[in-house]
């Protein structure tokens, strides 16, 4: 075998590999990420960069129980940032769509509960950090302490972005049920 | 009809429209794809805004719309004497992890400006010294000394000080101090000083504390050349505390002392140890001002705002506020008076105010639930930075919420001159001058 035939084995077999680990995150991490972003293509763009990123340092990873906080932590704090971007003056002003608010397709909203209205105007109102909180600790059952952990902030901060962003939550519910 | 909602049945409904709303990414690439994306590129990978495709004509107009608006801003600023000329204000400095959950992390500068807008200044990969708290510390002096903490063994730790203009070289080890980590804090409580205080001509001094037993710490000021890391350490008095303010000459620092009447505005303790009333005034320090170049101090008594004089002359400056008086501190030109208030309803905002010569207050902002949205029974704001020009101001706010009795912490960053406050990432590290 050349140099060349085991270099290109070796690229064949990173590329399964990746493939794998791609695989098996990437539907749980591009769901937290359209959480934060509000956006589908932006999630998309912050889960990219932050598998980027993990498939670079998976090496330092040592505790594989750990994987999965690790990269909730890089691909929440991603969507953060990728959304904070966009909502920054500059961003919008060069972006190639305006902010639209996109029709979802008929089927799916026909068969949508009717509180979902109600909280998805509410959420979209929310701070991507309180939607990071809100989707770390409700949708993906992490306590307040890994949240904290995971979001980068004190337990205190993360608790108190989770109680306003409930408050607000429950004001547009219960206003929408009045 | 109004529909309580009780919280287990809150946290359903929005579990249940989390998972629908994850579930809505019909347009995104699959995992196949995301995989062939990752592979083709190694790199990390800059996400720029999706460009229009009449890039172009948006560019223009936008060139020409930022030449009109940048001519009448210079305009309005060159006819107006009390703004500082654009490009050439102070920078906030903010420190932060750039791994803030790893045990080991590096730490990123940031710089701030007086629009909110943020650049990164350095990134210190080898710096991350982490006590347990969340946000780096270090102090910043103006022409971009940071001296930071770093490890020397499991217990201890030493400072170093790192040029921002070269921020790979090797960074200078300050000598002779070896601190407890717990004994790391926050560098600057208001005008008190726990940490290094830059000084004129890039003076430093580090108040630190010595274990000597159990239950017995001395604590010491070093005075230390940042250039070459020697010090010189001397103890500081009993019931003393160091003030973030340089004496003006650069002979030794200010002390205060509310036990023994002595006051930063007219006491510095020098490197050789003695304590002496000097004439030269004080330097700004960059926090609190509470003293101003001539030593005169401003102190809020019976909710009354006070100048007291080396002399302890008091005059007083202003009797009666909107709101309840929480903390003062002199404008840069020591004529005028930042003062932070507590708004008397329920809500307890937080106000800040100038206060000019033969004037009554003016309001520069107000912070409305900085932490909350509760009902609280007290909103703390404390001047925790003032910039050297006053273009910002950086505070922070303790606040207790009625009810459960939480209690929340918040700090801003404020630009006086449009009122605006923002919210910023990371610890406060000190100000950058614009002609460093």
């Amino acid at each position: 075998m050349t140099v060349e035939q085991a270099a290109e084995g070796d690229r064949v077999r990173s590329d399964a590999t990746l493939t794998a680990f791609v695989a098996e995150h990437y539907d749980r991490l591009l769901g937290l990420a359209r959480l934060v972003c509000r956006d589908t293509a932006d999630a998309a763009d912050a889960v990219q960069v932050g598998l980027e990123q993990a498939w670079r340092r998976r090496a330092t990873l040592h505790d594989e129980t750990r994987l999965r906080p690790w990269l909730d932590r890089i691909v929440i704090r991603e969507a953060v940032r990728v959304r904070k971007n966009r909502q920054s003056w500059l961003s919008r002003m060069f972006a190639s769509r305006p902010d639209i608010t996109w029709i979802e397709p008929a089927d799916r909203r026909a068969s949508e509960p009717s509180t979902f209205a109600a909280l998805r105007a509410a959420f979209a109102h929310l701070s991507p950090e309180q939607r990071a909180v809100v989707a770390l600790h409700l949708h993906l059952g992490y306590t307040i302490t890994e949240t904290a952990a995971i979001a980068g902030v004190p337990e205190e901060t993360a608790r108190s972005r989770l109680r306003l962003a409930k408050q607000r939550l429950r004001r547009e519910l219960e206003e929408s049920r009045s | 009809m109004n529909h309580q909602i009780h919280d287990d049945q809150l946290d359903h409904d929005i579990r249940d429209f989390l998972a629908w709303d994850a579930q809505d990414v019909t347009d995104a690439p699959t995992a196949t794809e995301m995989a062939m994306r990752i592979s083709s590129r190694p790199a990390t990978r800059m996400t720029w805004p999706r460009l229009a495709p009449g890039l172009a004509w948006v560019l223009l107009a936008g060139l020409l719309i930022l030449a009109i608006a940048g001519v009448a801003v210079i305009g309005a600023r060159l006819l107006s004497d009390d703004t500082v000329p654009i490009g050439r204000s102070y920078e906030a400095v903010f420190l932060r992890f750039d791994e803030p959950t790893a045990a080991r992390a590096g730490v990123l500068v940031i710089g701030v400006d007086a629009q909110g807008r943020e650049r990164l200044i350095a990134h210190l990969p080898e710096a991350g010294y982490n006590a347990g708290y969340d946000k780096p510390i270090g102090v910043v002096s103006r022409s971009g000394l940071l001296a930071l903490p770093a490890s020397s063994n499991a217990a201890n730790f030493h400072w170093e000080i790192v040029d921002l203009a070269a921020p790979a070289a090797e960074p200078v080890v300050v000598a002779g101090i070896e601190q407890f980590r717990e004994s790391l804090f926050p560098p600057h409580e208001g005008f008190v000083a726990m940490g290094p205080v830059w000084g004129p001509g890039e003076r430093l001094a580090i108040p630190w504390s010595e274990q000597v037993s159990r239950s017995e710490a001395i604590r010491h000021l070093s005075f230390v050349d940042p250039r070459t890391g020697v010090s010189r350490a001397t103890e500081v008095p009993d019931g003393m505390s160091v003030v973030s303010q340089w004496a003006s000459d650069g002979s030794g620092i200010a002390v205060e002392s509310d036990r023994t009447g002595i006051a930063g505005g007219r006491t510095v303790l020098l490197p050789d140890g003695t304590l002496a009333n000097q004439d030269s005034g004080v330097v700004d320090g960059g926090y609190g001002r509470r003293y101003r170049w001539d030593g005169t101090e401003v102190r809020i008594a019976r909710q009354r705002i006070f100048a007291v004089s080396t002399e302890a002359a008091t005059d007083e400056l202003l009797s009666g506020s909107e709101g309840e008086i929480v903390d003062v501190g002199w404008t840069a030109d020591g004529a005028g008076v930042w003062i932070v208030l507590q708004s008397a309803a329920d809500a307890r905002d937080v106000i800040v105010q100038r206060m000019l010569p033969s004037s009554r207050p003016e309001t520069v902002s107000t912070i409305e639930y900085p932490t909350g949205g509760l009902p609280a029974t007290s909103s703390q704001g404390h001047l925790m930075g003032l910039s050297p020009d006053d273009s910002m101001i950086y505070l922070t706010v303790d606040r207790w919420e009625q009810g459960g009795g939480e209690f929340g912490y918040a700090t801003r960053l404020i630009a006086p001159a449009t009122g605006a406050s923002f919210d910023i990432e990371g610890a406060f590290a000190g100000w950058l001058a614009p002609d460093r």
